[in-house]
């Protein structure tokens, strides 16, 4: 009977001590919404050098193939590698890696969107699920990023915006690929600072972007040259 | 005493609870004419299986994909039609809403790889979406089909049959639907049994025969009577609906007013014709060919080739699969 007991918490140890040794082994990543180097939350007016204020309601993007890079040679690949960041869903906002230790990585890689392939590849699960609201109806596609919310600028009804940016195909693939230099440390922060984005943006034009085109492209490519990675 | 019983039965009870009687399903193989190409479906990712297809079948004729609970695919895409909303030049949805559209048929689309009228569906599996979002056919989302279905004791059933697990989840519906459309194979009309050396055509069908090849097999392509692309065929838009087809997929002017090519097998049964149903009957659609007016290369027949050409598109006519029991409502 002693020996079964000291059996079982034997392997309530090992048990956690596997978990403990896992975590120490990876990276963790946290995403952080900035405006001009500060941290801002949904629905936060922000206020625009034009003197005009934005209110975003609604973020939710893809951010997928996270890979590390070794000399710009790929040392590892994040098998099934789709994460859908949700600002009203903290948990999505962040995710772990494998360390770097062993790889000796110097570089981190990532898709912001998903790739033509999966869009191509039939109902799938998980984060792209098309219950998740991140995949069009009318054109089959996924939406790379969702951000709504409302702008004083804007000329439309209770001055919202809806930016739908996605399309996979030729000219209009919308997708965009980042790296970064993998920096020193086990936490990581990645951000994106929309200030260069809504500061330039035009949003007497074009407040509502929901089908694939070069607007849609252009856009993409406006945030993602928002994101940074930085050690916490 | 009593402990003893107690520890007994607890033991029984996980000793049941770990011999799990194993999950399994039974593969269906899908079956087609040997000279036919392989299905441009990819089956690796989605296996066709007895239980996949049923629930499939229980979807596909299930009001509650509908806003109300009003209207089942089944609505505009009848067995007994060729899975079409026979008379109806525009389908409705809900509400009596009508849509932009006549409903295609719906068979053999394992080898399809593009769908709806613009081609606007880039996998079978995604097909069902549409629809079900649409606001003048379902007017609902999957979002609010998954959580109703998920209350529902049989569905959670049909699901473990079907995937090993009674959660229902978007993927699996999908994949569910996919497996009972891809199950639509219609190769059993008079035209495959005389392919196959069965039976002859008649003179008239054979003559019929040689002018489709002639003048419409270039986009009406055997075995599938579609040549799976986009084709312009001179209809001018009409004025109400102002559809111009393809172009509002890829933005491109070169693919204003095309459409997808629609298969022609068991057209005796899918009346009204053309991507708005303009069409009621067989002879107003080879009259509108060779007016002079569909094409750049004018279709030129005379009133008897017409008739041998409609005697034709007769042998196209696949009753086994028409009024297979399969396929039609499941009755339990």
């Amino acid at each position: 009977m002693l020996i079964r007991t000291i059996l079982f918490f034997w392997a309530i140890a090992a048990a956690f001590n596997a978990q403990s040794q896992a975590a120490s082994d990876s990276i963790h990543i946290t995403f952080q919404l900035q405006y001009k180097g500060r941290a801002v939350e949904l629905n936060t007016p922000l206020k625009l050098p034009n003197g005009n204020t934005l209110q975003i309601h609604t973020l939710r993007f893809y951010l997928s193939r996270f890979i590390f890079l070794k000399n710009e040679t790929m040392v590892w690949e994040e098998p099934y590698s789709y994460h859908l960041l949700d600002l009203e869903e903290k948990n999505t906002l962040h995710w772990r890696l494998p360390s770097n230790r062993k790889l000796q990585a110097n570089q981190l890689q990532f898709h912001l969107g998903i790739d033509s392939l999966t869009n191509v590849s039939g109902a799938l699960g998980g984060d792209l699920d098309p219950t998740k609201g991140m995949f069009w109806t009318w054109q089959s596609g996924y939406i790379n990023l969702k951000m709504e919310g409302v702008c004083d600028q804007c000329a439309t009804k209770d001055h919202s915006f809806q930016l739908h940016l996605g399309g996979y195909q030729g000219p209009h693939a919308a997708l965009q690929t980042l790296r970064f230099p993998l920096p020193e440390g086990k936490n990581l922060k990645l951000t994106l600072d929309l200030a260069f984005f809504l500061e330039t943006a035009d949003w007497t034009k074009k407040c509502n972007i929901m089908s694939p085109g070069a607007e849609a492209v252009a856009w993409s490519r406006a945030l993602a040259n928002c994101f940074s990675l930085h050690a916490e | 005493m009593q402990n003893k019983r107690s520890i007994l039965l607890l033991l029984a009870f996980a000793a049941l609870t770990a011999a799990k009687i194993p999950w399994h399903s039974t593969p269906v193989v899908l079956e087609y004419p040997a000279s036919w190409p392989k299905p441009a479906y990819d089956f690796s990712k989605n296996p066709l299986t007895r239980e996949g297809i049923a629930l499939g079948r229980k979807l596909f004729y299930d009001p509650a994909l509908s806003r109300d609970s009003s209207v089942s695919c089944s609505n505009c895409h009848l067995s007994y039609t060729a899975f079409t909303h026979v008379d109806h030049a525009l389908s409705h949805g809900i509400e009596d809403r009508i849509g932009t559209r006549n409903s295609p048929a719906l068979m053999n689309l394992a080898w399809s790889n593009s769908f709806m009228w613009d081609g606007s569906v880039n996998h079978l599996d995604f097909q069902a979406l549409a629809p079900i979002a649409h606001p003048a056919e379902m007017d609902f989302s999957l979002e609010a089909v998954v959580q109703r279905l998920q209350r529902k004791q049989d569905y959670r059933a049909f699901f473990h049959a079907a995937f090993a697990d009674s959660s229902v989840t978007g993927e699996r519906l999908l994949k569910a639907m996919a497996q009972f459309e891809l199950s639509l194979v219609s190769a059993n009309a008079k035209y495959d049994r005389v392919m196959a050396g069965e039976e002859p055509f008649t003179t008239q069908e054979q003559q019929g025969y040689l002018l489709f090849q002639k003048n419409c097999a270039s986009c009406h392509a055997e075995p599938f009577f579609t040549n799976h692309g986009f084709e312009k065929n001179g209809l001018p838009p009409d004025t109400t609906l102002l559809d111009f087809g393809r172009m509002r997929i890829t933005g491109l002017t070169a693919d204003s007013l095309r459409f997808k090519v629609p298969t022609l097998r068991n057209i005796e049964f899918s009346y009204p014709y053309m991507h708005d149903g303009r069409f009621r009957k067989l002879r107003q659609v080879l009259d509108y060919y060779s007016s002079g007016a569909a094409l750049n290369k004018p279709i030129t027949l005379t009133a008897n080739e017409k008739v041998d050409l409609q005697a034709f598109l007769l042998t196209l006519t696949d009753r086994a699969f028409l009024f297979n029991p399969a396929f039609a409502f499941p009755r339990e």
